[in-house]
Parts: C-alpha cells; sequence; structure tokens
C-alpha cells in the first residue's frame, strides 16, 4: 500500500509543469490577440494580459520569457497559446535573429520532408519559406520519423513542457492541398505528380495523423487550435478554428452566412472547450464600424474575436471601447431579427443576448431599424466613436449595413446592493457623477417598499435575494428558501431596514436589520439562515424612529462592523459598532439640529482599499449625500438631486454593473 | 381680640400717631368710611320698595320669561349620517313651543362648526308656514303648546380634501317679552364618503429632470417613444377595493417596465385595458404609487396631431365606513403632457 501511495506521490511531485485546462470566460465579449512578433516588450506584456486568449510566436517563450510569464501574473485566466506553422518553415532560417526554436525545428528537418513537385524542387507556398510534406508520403529519417510525427514531438518537447503555454496555435491546417502550385505535388515522393484527389486525401490524412498524434502527446486538457480553410474532418482534434479576415473568400463560399455557419458549427464539432477566434484584419486602426461589425458576429457564437493590421503584421494591442464592456453570460443563442423563427443562418439582423446587453450585427446591404417594445436598452458611453457610443438609451436602433452595436441592458431592478423596492434610483460615482440614467428599482416578487438584496455572479447570473418588509426577512439562496423569519415579534409588523454581507465564495453571511419608523432603534444581526447572532440598541430605547443599518469591514481588519443612522426625532449621529454590538465610534454625519433620520452604506466607493460611510438624509433637509472615511472625517459628498428636495433618501452602494467599482445609489419614493 | 387691638394700637401710637398727629386723623377716617360702606351694603340687602316701573319697562301681560326654563325647546335629528355630499344632509327640526303665548318670527340659523365645509343652501318644507332667508329657517308663528317638525337639508361644499365628517350647528333665536333668546344646539356629525384623489401624469423627463422617455420627442411618426405614466392615489378615508383602469389606444403598447409600491399591475391584452387594483387604501398614507411604461408608434395618419397616450381612465373602489361604491374618472393623457414641466407641449406627430 504504501508502495502504492509513494507512487502516486513520485507521480505527482515529478509531474512537468503543466497548467490547468484552458477554462473559457464565461463573460462576454471573450478577447483574442493574434500577435506574432518574436519579442514582446515589458509594456506589451502588460496591454497584452488585457486579452482572454493570445496567440504567441513560439519564439516568444525564448525571446521573452519573462514578458509571458508577466502576461500569466497580470492575467491568470488567460490562455496563452503557441503559434507554430504546421506546413512550412522560413529557409534560411539560420540567418534569422531570435529564431531559437525554427532553427531546433529545421535543425532535424530530413531531406525526405520537404514537399516537392513532379520534378523535385521543394515547394513554397509563401515568400521565403518552403512546405513541409505532412502526409505519409513523406520519407522516413533514420529515426523512423516522418514530419506528422516530428512536428508533435517538437511541440510537446519544447513548447508544452515548459508550462508557459496553454496550447498550441497551427497555423494553416488546411485540409486539401491540391490548390497549391497549380497541383504539380509529388505528395508520396516517387517522382511523379499524383492526382489532386490523392493529394488532398494523402495530405488529409497525414495532416489528421500529426493532429491526432499531438492530441496523444499533449493531452486531451492541451489546447489545439487550428488557423485556415476549415477541414470538418480535423475538427474532432482541435479546440478550435481561427477564422482569419474574417468573412473570408475561401470559407464556405466566401460569404458572412458562409463565416458564420462554419463559426457557428466549430463548437459542436470540436474537442472541449472550443474556442473559435473570428480575426477580422484592417490597415484602419478607427475604423470602428469594421471592429463593430466582427465584434458582434463572434458574439453571436462562442468564440473570441480578434482586429489587427493585415496578414503581414499581426501584431497590434489596439484596444476598442466595446472590449471594455462586461456582457455577462449568454442568456440566448443568435436569431434573426427578420425572420423570425428562422435559424437558418443568412444575411439578416441577426441578435443575441447576454445578462447585461446584447449584441446586434446587420450583415444584409442596406440600414436596418430595430424597435425595442419591451426591453430597456443603451449604448454604452464610449470615447471612441461617441457618436455611435453615446451613453443614450433608445427604444429603436437604426443600424448600417456591414455595422454592429453592443448595447446594454437597463435591468429592471439593482443586483449587490439593497434598493427599496419600487423607489427610483440614481446611480453616482464617488465624485458625484451620475453614471447611469436613473430608474425604478422593482421586482414583482417583494412587496413594493420592502429592503430587497439581490445577489448576482460576476456573470450577471442572479442566484439569490433577500427581502425585509412588514415585520419578516426572507432570503433565497441557490434557488431555495434557506430563511424565513421574524425579525422582531410578532407584533412588529412595520418597514424594516436591511443590510447584508455576501462572502466572496458567494455565501450569504449576515443580514443586519433594523426597524424602520414607528419601531425602535434595535439592530438585530442574523446568520444566512436567520439564526440571531447579536441584538443591541442603538440608540436610545424610548425613541421610534427606527434605526438603519449597514455593514462593512472600516478599518480593513477583516472584522465586519456595524454600522447604524438614527431614525425622525433623533440627532444624525452615525455609530459604529462591532458585531455584537460594542460601541466603537461615532460622529454626526448633518449639523446636529438636524432630526430627519439618516440613511447609511458602506463601501470603498473611492477604490482606496478602505470601506468609507456614505450617509443621506431620510427625511427632511436637501438630498446631501456625504461621504467619510472609517474614522468619521469627511472626504465626500453632492447633492443626489435638487437641493430643494425634502423628501428624503434612500442610500445604497453596489457593483451594479459587474465593472468592479462600487457605486453609489440614491433612491426616491416619489418625485414630488 | 381686644388684645389684638391693644397690641397694634400700641404700635401704631409709638411709630406714627405720638411723632404726627396727621397719622391718628387718617386712619380714623378710613376706619369710619369702612364702617359706613359695610352699613349701607347690610342696608340695601334688606331694602325691598314697592315700586311702579315705568311702561316702557313692563312686560306683555301674562308673558314672563324664565331664563332657566325658556319657553321654546328645540330637537333636531339626523336623518342618515353617511350620505354624499352632493345629495345634501338631511334632518329635522322639531320645536315645541311650552309657553302660554305664541312665539313669533322664531329663527333657526344653520352654520357649520370649524372652517371644513361651506353652507350653500338650504331647503325645508313642513305642514306650518316656513321661510328661507340664506343659511336661515324661519318660522313667522309658533302658535302657544304647539308642536312644530320640519325637514330640512343643507347644501355643502367641501374645503379641501381634509375631514371625514361634517359638523353644523343650529342656532335658535326668538323673542319672549322683547328679550331675545339664543339657543345653540350641535347637530350629530354626517360622515363624509372618503374623497378619493386619482392622479394620472404621463412623463418624458421626471420633475427631478430624469429622462424617463425614449425616443423622439415630438414624437415622429414610424419611430417609437416611450413615456412614464404616474398612477397615484390619496384618500381622505378608508377605502378597499381600489381598481384604477385605462385603455390604450391603437399605436401605443405597453412595454414591460414598471413600478408598483401598492396592490397589482395587470394589462388585459385583449380589452388593452392597464388595470392597478390595490385591496385597502388607508387615510392618507404616501404609499399607493403605480408607475408604467408605455410606446407610442405612430402612424402616418397621425401626423401633425395630439396623439391619445391613454383613454377611459376610471376608478372605482368601496368606502369601507359608509359601505358606498365610489367611482370617478381620471383625465386621459395624450403626448402633449400636460404636467410634465419640461417636456410638455411637444406632443405633434412629426411626419417621417
Amino acid at each position: 500500500m504504501k508502495k502504492i501511495i509513494l507512487f502516486f506521490a513520485i507521480v505527482i511531485l515529478v509531474r512537468p509543469l503543466d497548467l490547468q485546462a484552458a477554462v473559457l470566460p464565461v463573460a462576454y465579449p471573450r478577447l483574442a490577440n493574434y500577435f506574432l512578433r518574436w519579442e514582446i516588450s515589458d509594456s506589451e506584456a502588460v496591454e497584452l494580459a488585457k486579452w482572454d486568449l493570445l496567440v504567441l510566436d513560439m519564439e516568444v517563450q525564448e525571446n521573452s520569457r519573462e514578458q509571458l510569464k508577466k502576461i500569466r501574473q497580470l492575467n491568470p485566466e488567460v490562455i496563452i497559446l503557441a503559434y507554430i506553422t504546421s506546413q512550412e518553415i522560413i529557409d534560411d532560417i539560420y540567418n534569422y535573429r531570435d529564431a531559437y526554436l525554427r532553427q531546433c525545428l529545421r535543425e532535424n528537418i530530413a531531406d525526405g520532408w520537404w514537399l516537392k513537385d513532379g520534378q523535385g524542387k521543394r515547394i513554397s507556398n509563401w515568400p521565403e519559406t518552403f512546405m513541409f510534406n505532412l502526409s505519409d508520403g513523406a520519407l522516413l529519417n533514420d529515426q523512423g520519423q516522418r514530419f506528422n510525427d516530428y512536428l508533435p514531438e517538437f511541440v510537446v518537447d519544447n513548447l508544452k513542457s515548459t508550462g508557459l503555454w496553454d496550447g498550441v496555435f497551427y497555423d494553416n491546417t488546411w485540409g486539401d492541398l491540391a490548390w497549391v502550385n497549380n497541383a504539380n505535388i509529388d505528395i508520396d515522393n516517387d517522382g511523379q505528380t499524383e492526382s489532386q484527389a490523392e493529394i488532398d486525401q494523402r495530405w488529409a490524412e497525414g495532416f489528421k495523423k500529426m493532429l491526432a498524434k499531438t492530441r496523444q502527446l499533449a493531452g486531451p486538457e492541451f489546447v489545439i487550435v487550428g488557423n485556415g480553410r476549415v477541414y470538418d474532418g480535423y475538427q474532432g482534434l482541435l479546440n478550435g478554428m481561427m477564422l482569419e479576415s474574417f468573412p473570408s473568400s475561401w470559407e464556405n463560399g466566401g460569404t458572412w452566412s458562409g463565416s458564420m455557419q462554419t463559426y457557428l458549427k466549430l463548437p459542436s464539432l470540436n474537442a472541449s472547450p472550443s474556442l473559435p477566434i473570428i480575426n477580422i484584419y484592417d490597415k484602419n486602426q478607427t475604423n470602428y464600424a469594421h471592429v463593430r461589425f466582427g465584434l458582434t458576429s463572434a458574439l453571436l457564437g462562442e468564440g473570441f474575436f480578434s482586429y489587427d493590421y493585415d496578414v503581414t503584421n499581426h501584431g497590434q494591442t489596439w484596444w476598442y471601447d466595446e472590449y471594455d464592456i462586461n456582457l455577462g453570460a449568454a442568456k440566448s443563442q443568435p436569431y434573426n431579427l427578420l425572420a423570425a423563427g428562422n435559424s437558418t443562418v443568412q444575411a439578416g439582423l441577426w441578435r443575441r443576448d447576454f445578462k447585461h446587453g446584447l449584441a446586434i450585427v446587420n450583415s444584409t446591404n442596406k440600414t436596418q431599424t430595430y424597435i425595442f417594445t419591451q426591453e430597456d436598452v443603451q449604448h454604452f458611453l464610449g470615447s471612441q466613436d461617441s457618436s455611435f457610443n453615446n451613453g443614450r438609451r433608445i427604444n429603436y436602433l437604426k443600424l448600417a449595413p456591414q455595422d454592429g452595436a453592443i448595447l446594454l441592458k437597463q435591468d429592471s431592478s439593482l443586483t449587490n446592493a439593497v434598493f427599496t423596492n419600487g423607489y427610483f434610483y440614481r446611480i453616482f460615482n464617488f465624485s458625484g457623477e451620475q453614471v447611469r440614467s436613473g430608474f425604478f428599482s422593482y421586482v414583482s416578487s417583494a412587496p413594493g417598499e420592502a429592503a430587497v438584496f439581490v445577489a448576482a455572479d460576476e456573470a450577471g447570473n442572479e442566484f439569490g435575494n433577500v427581502a425585509a418588509y412588514s415585520g419578516r426577512a426572507t432570503a433565497y439562496w441557490n434557488g431555495r428558501s434557506i430563511a424565513d423569519f421574524k425579525p422582531y415579534d410578532n407584533l412588529f409588523r412595520g418597514r424594516l431596514n436591511l443590510a447584508v454581507e455576501v462572502n466572496d465564495d458567494n455565501y450569504l453571511r449576515y443580514l443586519a436589520i433594523g426597524a424602520g419608523a414607528g419601531g425602535g432603534p434595535q439592530v438585530r444581526l442574523f446568520s444566512g439562515s436567520g439564526r440571531l447572532e447579536s441584538s443591541f440598541f442603538a440608540y436610545d430605547k424610548a425613541l421610534r424612529g427606527g434605526v438603519n443599518v449597514a455593514l462593512g469591514d472600516l478599518n480593513n481588519d477583516g472584522q465586519l462592523e456595524i454600522i447604524t443612522g438614527p431614525g425622525r426625532e433623533s440627532e444624525p449621529l452615525i455609530k459604529i459598532f462591532s458585531l455584537s454590538g460594542d460601541l466603537q465610534a461615532s460622529f454626526l454625519a448633518y449639523d446636529r439640529k438636524f432630526s430627519g433620520g439618516v440613511n447609511v452604506t458602506v463601501a470603498d466607493v473611492n477604490h482606496d482599499g478602505l470601506e468609507e460611510i456614505i450617509t443621506a438624509p431620510a427625511s427632511g433637509g436637501g438630498p446631501h449625500v456625504r461621504i467619510f472615511n472609517g474614522q468619521g472625517k469627511a472626504i465626500g459628498g453632492f447633492f443626489a438631486y435638487d437641493k430643494n428636495w425634502r423628501g428624503g433618501l434612500k442610500i445604497s452602494s453596489g457593483d451594479i454593473d459587474g465593472d468592479g467599482l462600487v457605486e453609489i445609489l440614491a433612491g426616491l419614493k416619489n418625485f414630488y | 381680640m381686644f388684645k389684638f387691638l391693644h397690641h397694634h394700637w400700641r404700635r401704631r401710637w409709638e411709630r406714627y400717631y405720638s411723632r404726627n398727629q396727621w397719622h391718628l386723623a387718617i386712619d380714623l377716617s378710613l376706619v369710619l368710611v369702612v364702617i359706613v360702606l359695610a352699613v349701607g351694603v347690610f342696608a340695601l340687602h334688606f331694602y325691598s320698595p314697592n315700586l311702579t316701573p315705568p311702561s316702557f319697562l313692563k312686560p306683555s301681560p301674562g308673558v314672563v320669561l324664565d331664563p332657566d326654563n325658556p319657553p321654546l325647546d328645540i330637537f333636531i335629528s339626523v336623518v342618515d349620517n353617511k350620505v354624499a355630499l352632493e345629495d345634501g344632509l338631511d334632518f329635522k327640526i322639531n320645536l315645541h313651543n311650552n309657553s302660554s303665548f305664541d312665539l313669533k318670527d322664531v329663527m333657526v340659523a344653520i352654520s357649520p362648526i370649524g372652517n371644513a365645509v361651506n353652507l350653500q343652501r338650504l331647503e325645508a318644507e313642513g305642514q306650518e308656514e316656513i321661510k328661507i332667508e340664506g343659511h336661515k329657517l324661519i318660522f313667522p308663528l309658533v302658535k302657544a303648546a304647539a308642536d312644530i317638525e320640519i325637514e330640512a337639508k343643507a347644501y355643502v361644499e367641501k374645503k379641501g380634501i381634509s375631514g371625514k365628517s361634517v359638523n353644523l350647528q343650529a342656532s335658535l333665536e326668538y323673542q319672549v317679552a322683547k328679550q331675545t333668546v339664543l339657543t345653540r344646539v350641535d347637530l350629530d356629525p354626517w360622515l363624509l364618503p372618503a374623497e378619493l384623489d386619482i392622479t394620472s401624469v404621463a412623463y418624458y423627463t421626471s420633475p427631478q429632470g430624469d429622462i424617463l422617455g425614449l425616443g423622439p420627442l415630438p414624437p415622429v411618426v414610424g419611430l417609437p417613444t416611450n413615456y412614464w405614466v404616474f398612477w397615484q392615489a390619496t384618500s381622505t378615508g378608508d377605502l378597499e377595493d381600489l381598481v384604477v383602469s385605462a385603455r390604450l389606444p391603437q399605436g401605443v403598447e405597453i412595454t414591460n417596465n414598471y413600478s408598483l409600491l401598492s396592490g397589482d399591475f395587470s394589462y388585459n391584452s385583449d380589452s388593452r385595458q392597464v388595470i392597478w387594483r390595490v385591496s385597502q387604501i388607508n387615510t392618507q398614507e404616501d404609499h399607493y404609487h403605480l408607475n408604467f411604461e408605455i410606446q407610442l408608434q405612430p402612424k402616418a395618419e397621425q401626423a401633425g396631431e395630439i396623439v391619445d397616450l391613454l383613454i377611459n381612465s376610471r376608478y372605482r373602489a368601496v368606502d369601507s365606513v359608509i359601505g358606498r361604491e365610489i367611482t370617478g374618472t381620471i383625465q386621459d393623457l395624450n403626448t402633449n403632457l400636460t404636467g410634465d414641466h419640461f417636456s410638455q407641449g411637444q406632443g405633434i406627430v412629426l411626419a417621417e
């Protein structure tokens, strides 16, 4: 038994530097960069770390190893593929500086591995390169290998073994060959030119053998992506294909529809995970419509999008406003708005829905108008094509031919922030700038004016909600009820104030509850399942204005604090308690004479790593939002509505759009 | 007593009289005045002269006013204390003359208590002659030992929407032996139906300046323009089963966006009706709000017109206190957006 354990221990310990299987990002868009320079600078490494998938020339491994590591350090989720041409090599590679791996490859090339014509001459399909014969017609070297044996071994021994790569990108994974050199090809090295059919057949068989051996040697988790016209026979061995120069003239009829049919079917053909890539090149970096056209086409499927200069120069770090958008997880398959119910891929106005937005592409040759009748969407606010990405909410879209649009959905309710059901909310950043149009936040599952928290993951998928109303609190998490209780005695049926703490692993940790107006200033802390953890009066027991609550770690010590604001008829004294109710600090949020009550929330709204306390008058007073640091020092503030407004504000905070930045939410019951 | 007076005399002698005789003279004068006044009061108390009053002060023969027991009794009863104001407030007045003499020009003035309502007019009828002058009912003759009953009706109008009841008082005024007798009687209050106020406003821009609407403004043929409709209910009394409804004209559709503080909101696509139901409305609570979004897509023939957004707007509810149904209509809404401070007047549809 000990020997068995020892064996497995040794196996685990001496295991080469294998990376985890590539994990596809859940959120869209998925971005790829086809960056084929042989060296990468530090600044380029920082730039490249922003992409989800990188196709980097294999020489980077030797020439810029530190930069390669830095990319992964900056973006641990990135998928990095080593670029290698599968069927050719630069002829005078020994004269190239920084071409160590190609020279290694070249070093072991047997004379019988070159692809030759009927006259015995080596064939070139690309300037300064000569082609290899990947078929079994190639001759054996002195070790009994052909090129289709050697290339996989080279990849595994020289690339995969370093642990720097998630996979390999075989360029030119052609499924036929007769179109090369006018079919003057001696595929079996017999000194004769074979028929086109035989050339294609033997080439495809040999190429497939090469791919199969790569898969065999590298294992199922090693990503193998090809490039070139898609040949179905290879796809089970590949994790995807790049559709370069989309929609390329060589792919499935040379039309958008043809390329899209190929792109959309790849996941069903490829090994998992499938990583199809749409690449568009355009010498005009600012052809934003072209970028949108390609990106929105890619968004119709599961793949990645790449945009760069041209086939002779894939080496840009061009970044577009659309790349910053987090659309979240896909919520639908693509559908043609011009042919409802018809899933046949044809030129049309195609749309796909995502958690936070949608992508629409017009692949017809005329302008199309689409009216949004049952949904609220908006352009995002971009800085590049600002006339298009103008941040405006829209209810119709006019889209030029060969253009696309990424639109954001306006959710009808806030996520990851406590809100009062049915109230109107404006969204602000730390500086008091409105970062999104105001809207009514409402969920039909809870009564009006309930305190509601809807939990959503990074991809925008909602997995829980908490509601507190009429003296009762409920929590549903991951599809089941985990709490349903009365925070106070059975007689209290008034409104409740709520604060929620959710762990990083999406576990509902605490509910802090304060009574609304009419109740005493008693704070009660519950576990996510509704078990009472602590209870204390934050203010004079005799008061009946209730108490407003927030949860946060103000001093960054890993321990939460409960922050309270008084209800009406009390001075605006903010108090900071431990979870057990020990008073730690207090300060006045407004003038001592103000007695309208104070709503509170806690969040790191200035993104300094420390949480701040944000306050707003609960009634009376102007709509003056104030921001304090953990010591009660005012560090910011703004008027969330007209200065003369006296109706009080609800205040909350949360990263409601999934951009990683916390926003301040200021809610109104009505406008009058 | 003697010792007290003696002691007092001695002190005043030592301190004042021995030094100046004038003090003694003044004190004696004052004591004398007090004695004279006391004697006068005592004498008047027992003085009972048998004087004959002058003729202008003589009462009518046999008519004597007993202030503690006035000759005319008045009883007022409210017929139905749960009424709608427009129907008038019914009450009965009973006058009973307890005396042996006739009373003329007996006046009953009706007035509201407080300033919740204005009294507009009175109506009255009965077997006896009765006159109405403004807010006064005048009985020309109430014979000795007579009983008079009349049925009266007061029409009032409310000031504002405060108060759940109407309180009136009657002032009975007549003369006996040339003396005016005035008696006031508070009538039992009338319970008023709750006054329900339904506000319906369409907005493109909120009163706080938020752009709620979408699409072109003014609307353009063929393109959608979205508006938000706000409904709000306030009531002076408790109500049950409030239903507010309106119909969407052709070319107007409801979106999925709405926000509700109370009740249930639904849309009947067959009847094209939006319906808001609230089971309970409590007095003057600011909790009854519904906001919903609609989308207009004007047709070519609507170019140059102001287009309806919401028609046949109406409401009904049951007054849980008086058990009566309240119904009413609400102002229909159109693209002119009356009530939208920022966007009103941009309602004429533009051609494509």
